[in-house]
């Protein structure tokens, strides 16, 4: 596992040392050569002690590594417009925080003791909460920041609580060891409590429908890598850790999880409407994540093989997905400084390359056919159809809100009449073209062989 | 100061200290606090204004109510056990008696009341003397003495503290008092743990001191003392943006860096004491002193204030004061967690 | 000769994540052969090198 961290960890020298005008290239491509390590972890079998006993990886992790590892070059393009007119230690500042973030990541991923993993996912908190709050673009990213760090610290302090004391009761908190031992919990009030304390940290991540409300700021008020990161791998160590957990928790999980499936069964209908009367681009898009993150909650929550694989492979498709919007999004912002969506309408006029680009994320997050989305959606839907007849209802129903609302995000963006005053917009550059194909290329491709983002089961 | 007097009054509080945490004798150990209280006055009035007059008288009531209670405490244990030796103190009216005096010394809720006030009436190296060194002499007699004290009250009391600490820190601007509140919760921490583990209460004083420490001296390189003060530091000492931030982030405990160690220590210990719901709340509730840090974050390094032209000009001046402990002191703050395992005592 | 100082100064950043790489490899292929070790003393799980395998941890 050391062959992935190390290298990363050197970005940070890299970036330091690198001269004024080779920042952003360099960093670029060495983020991209690193990329493809985690594929070396893939070919395994399903056991968590195989690298060290320390950071290893089985095929929930790898699925989510490569997502993680791939991210970082594509956040690194996204952002240099955002930071153009800023001086040059502020632009390496910037960058070593997106790489402390990535090495906390790829640990936090990796980690197989689960204080470990709990240190490591705080980690994480202080350098996003450093790129929302230092180079958010409103002074509300203050607040947003704010948001975000006690929502998660809140939500994760009994997680913290629950660790210590199966520790103290168990002496181990290897993942892989309590997962094979799995003491089977009785169903008493003192566990069940446990199992709150244990699953709510991610709940609080994910985010659950009404945990949400940090996502939303977040989102809005962030960056574009801060958007970019939080939609595509933040979110995923929520569904990463309920993973893990659950399964430790095992005999409880099947009576503990009905409100949590409602809920967010519930939420999804609720966040794909609230999506539907957005004005707010960026807004739209996180209540879209929200929406998405509630069918793995409840792949999650629904624990059976199908489901678990459904989850893994919307979790990273979803990840590329939501990334992409929020590329776009940002594209739309670096030319009309607004988010406001009905002030940027008609670009198809204009940025015809674009306009592909729009259309091709919009049918990938309402699930079309050849991109990975359709075949987690899928997975999820038949699980939890199976699971119980009636949510076919609300799924079907959230499957047709998310058509709505992303054709309605196509047509107000893209279509209609030009207005005046973006008739002088620059042209799209090459690098936004090429984050928007590399964004694009794994999802179609990974829908060819689908068998390595599936997780652990089958 | 008068410079002779100077060493004098500093051997003495040092003295002090020494010969309370040294001793046995229960009469010996209350004249070194009597010792280092008196010896503390001058130190507090250095600059000599009204507010700190102010604060040193506050804070001579308060020590000198405190020592008359723990007086009392003594005299009461000898006539019911003829006894002058600390560790017997086997009479649970003078033990209780002990415990509210030191916790009147230590600035515990709910006798904090006096902690912000002193420390906001002094400047901020005797503020630093006050919140540290000060706490040294107490903690070791409570150390001594913890199997006699009643631990409902005990926790009680630091429970107490802790939520007294975030909500008061909550309303403030003045860079001392909120260091104050942080150190009033810090004290609750400190005691929670100790009838079930004095050596973490000595580990948990040794990182506060190092992160208390910390923050003092960084903030004392610019002479801040407001967060509006704190907010223009950018200009003067631009190295230290990234330095505050971590320092203040370690004092709210959170987890990568050291301030987490203690906290960590603390809950472990308590819960294998079979208390799941006091540490729960005790973790929750210090999440309002990490708020109040997270704020001046935002003022100091995250964003700009607005400024009037003749305060940029200050990057012209050099700095002064010496910064020879601050590289070591920002370390300790930052990095102990992951050498944690070297810290701990041999099993 | 100058010109070639002159690019190995340059790009001589571009040694550092191989270099991480490289190091991350070696220390890799480290710990697995102290797990293997580890693993041999164990009369249970002792095992001969299949062929074509590096250790018998994995």
């Amino acid at each position: 596992m050391l062959k992935l961290i190390i290298p990363t960890i050197m970005l940070l020298p890299l970036t330091w040392l690198s001269k004024k005008h080779m920042i952003w290239i360099n960093t670029t491509t060495h983020s991209l050569i690193i990329s493809p390590i985690p594929l070396l972890f893939l070919s395994q079998a399903n056991n968590l002690f195989i690298h060290s006993p320390s950071f290893s990886s089985d095929p929930l992790t790898t699925p989510l590594l490569m997502l993680t590892t791939w991210l970082l070059p594509l956040m690194i393009m996204a952002s240099q417009h955002h930071l153009s007119n800023e001086s040059l230690l502020r632009k390496k500042l910037y960058l070593s925080m997106l790489i402390t973030l990535q090495v906390s990541l790829i640990m936090t991923f990796t980690a197989t003791e689960l204080m470990m993993f709990y240190i490591l996912f705080e980690t994480t908190l202080i350098p996003t909460l450093i790129i929302i709050t230092r180079w958010g673009n409103q002074p509300e990213r203050l607040n947003a920041g704010s948001y975000f760090l006690f929502y998660t610290l809140v939500g994760s302090l009994p997680l913290l609580i629950a660790l210590i004391h199966t520790h103290n009761t168990l002496g181990s908190l290897n993942i892989m060891l309590l997962t094979l031992s799995s003491p089977s919990l009785a169903n008493s009030w003192s566990n069940n409590i446990m199992w709150l304390a244990c699953v709510m940290a991610f709940m609080v991540k994910m985010p659950l429908y009404g945990l949400h409300l940090w996502l939303p700021k977040a989102h809005v008020e962030a960056p574009i890598a801060g958007s970019m990161v939080l939609a595509a791998v933040l979110l995923k160590l929520g569904g990463y850790g309920m993973m893990r957990l659950t399964l430790i928790l095992s005999p409880l999980t099947k009576h503990m999880a009905y409100p949590f499936l409602m809920l967010s069964l519930w939420g999804m209908i609720m966040t794909s409407s609230i999506c539907l009367r957005q004005t707010d681009l960026k807004s739209l898009i996180a209540y879209s994540s929200v929406s998405h993150m509630a069918l793995v909650i409840a792949a999650i929550l629904i624990q059976t093989p199908w489901s678990f694989a459904g989850a893994t492979i919307l979790m990273v498709a979803h990840g590329l997905t939501s990334s992409l919007l929020f590329c776009l999004a940002n594209s739309n912002y670096e030319r009309t400084h607004s988010r406001t969506m009905i002030l940027s309408r008609g670009l198809q006029i204009l940025l015809p390359l674009m306009a592909f680009w729009w259309l091709t994320a919009s049918l990938a997050n309402l699930a079309l056919p050849p991109t990975i989305n359709l075949l987690g959606e899928l997975f999820v839907l038949m699980a939890s159809f199976s699971w119980a007849n009636t949510t076919i209802a609300l799924t079907g129903l959230n499957m047709l809100i998310t058509a709505l609302y992303s054709l309605y995000m196509f047509i107000t963006t893209q279509r209609g009449t030009l207005t005046h005053h973006i008739k002088n917009m620059k042209p799209s550059l090459t690098r936004e073209n090429m984050l928007m194909f590399m964004h694009l290329f794994p999802l179609l491709l990974l829908s060819l062989n689908p068998n390595i983002i599936t997780g652990p089961t089958p | 100061m008068n410079p002779l007097a100077q060493p004098i009054i500093y051997s003495a509080v040092f003295a002090g200290t020494l010969i309370a945490a040294s001793s046995s004798h229960w009469f010996l150990t209350w004249v070194g606090l009597e010792m280092n209280m008196l010896a503390f006055i001058p130190i507090l009035t250095k600059k000599t204004n009204p507010r700190s007059t102010e604060a040193a008288i506050k804070y001579f009531l308060v020590q000198a109510t405190a020592s008359m209670i723990l007086m009392m405490a003594i005299l009461s244990n000898n006539l019911l056990s003829g006894q002058w030796t600390m560790t017997s103190t086997t009479n649970q009216y003078s033990s209780l008696m002990i415990l509210t005096a030191l916790a009147m010394k230590l600035g515990m809720a709910p006798f904090h009341f006096w902690v912000p006030e002193v420390t906001q009436g002094t400047t901020l190296t005797s503020g630093l003397l006050l919140l540290t060194w000060q706490k040294l002499a107490p903690i070791s007699i409570m150390y001594q003495i913890f199997p006699v004290v009643n631990t409902n009250i005990l926790l009680t009391f630091s429970t107490l503290s802790i939520m007294v600490g975030s909500w008061g820190g909550l309303n403030q601007t003045q860079l001392r008092k909120i260091l104050a509140y942080s150190s009033i919760t810090h004290m609750g921490w400190m005691m929670a743990i100790l009838p079930y583990n004095p050596n973490i209460t000595i580990f948990n004083l040794t990182i506060y001191i190092v992160l208390t420490t910390t923050a003092f001296l960084a903030l004392n390189l610019n002479s801040s003392t407001t967060t509006l003060l704190l907010s223009r530091s950018w200009n003067k000492l631009t190295w230290l943006l990234p330095l505050i931030p971590s320092t203040l982030l370690s004092l709210g405990g959170l987890p990568p860096l050291s301030g987490f160690l203690p906290k960590w220590l603390v809950i472990e210990e308590l819960t294998k004491n079979g208390s799941l719901v006091i540490p729960t709340i005790m973790a929750i509730i210090t999440l309002a002193n990490l708020y109040f840090y997270t704020r001046l974050i935002y003022s100091t390094s995250i964003t700009l204030f607005p400024t009037s032209n003749n305060v940029k000009m200050k990057w012209q001046f050099e700095n002064t004061k010496p910064t020879l402990l601050l590289p070591t002191l920002t370390v300790l703050t930052t990095l102990l967690l992951p050498i944690a395992p070297l810290m701990s005592p041999a099993p | 000769m100058v010109n070639l100082l002159q690019i190995v100064r340059d790009h001589r950043v571009h040694v550092l994540v191989p270099m991480g790489f490289v190091t991350g490899c070696y220390s890799d292929r480290k710990s697995d052969e102290q797990l293997t070790t580890f693993q041999n003393k164990s009369m249970l799980f002792k095992r001969e090198l299949r062929p074509s395998e590096e250790v018998t941890w994995k």
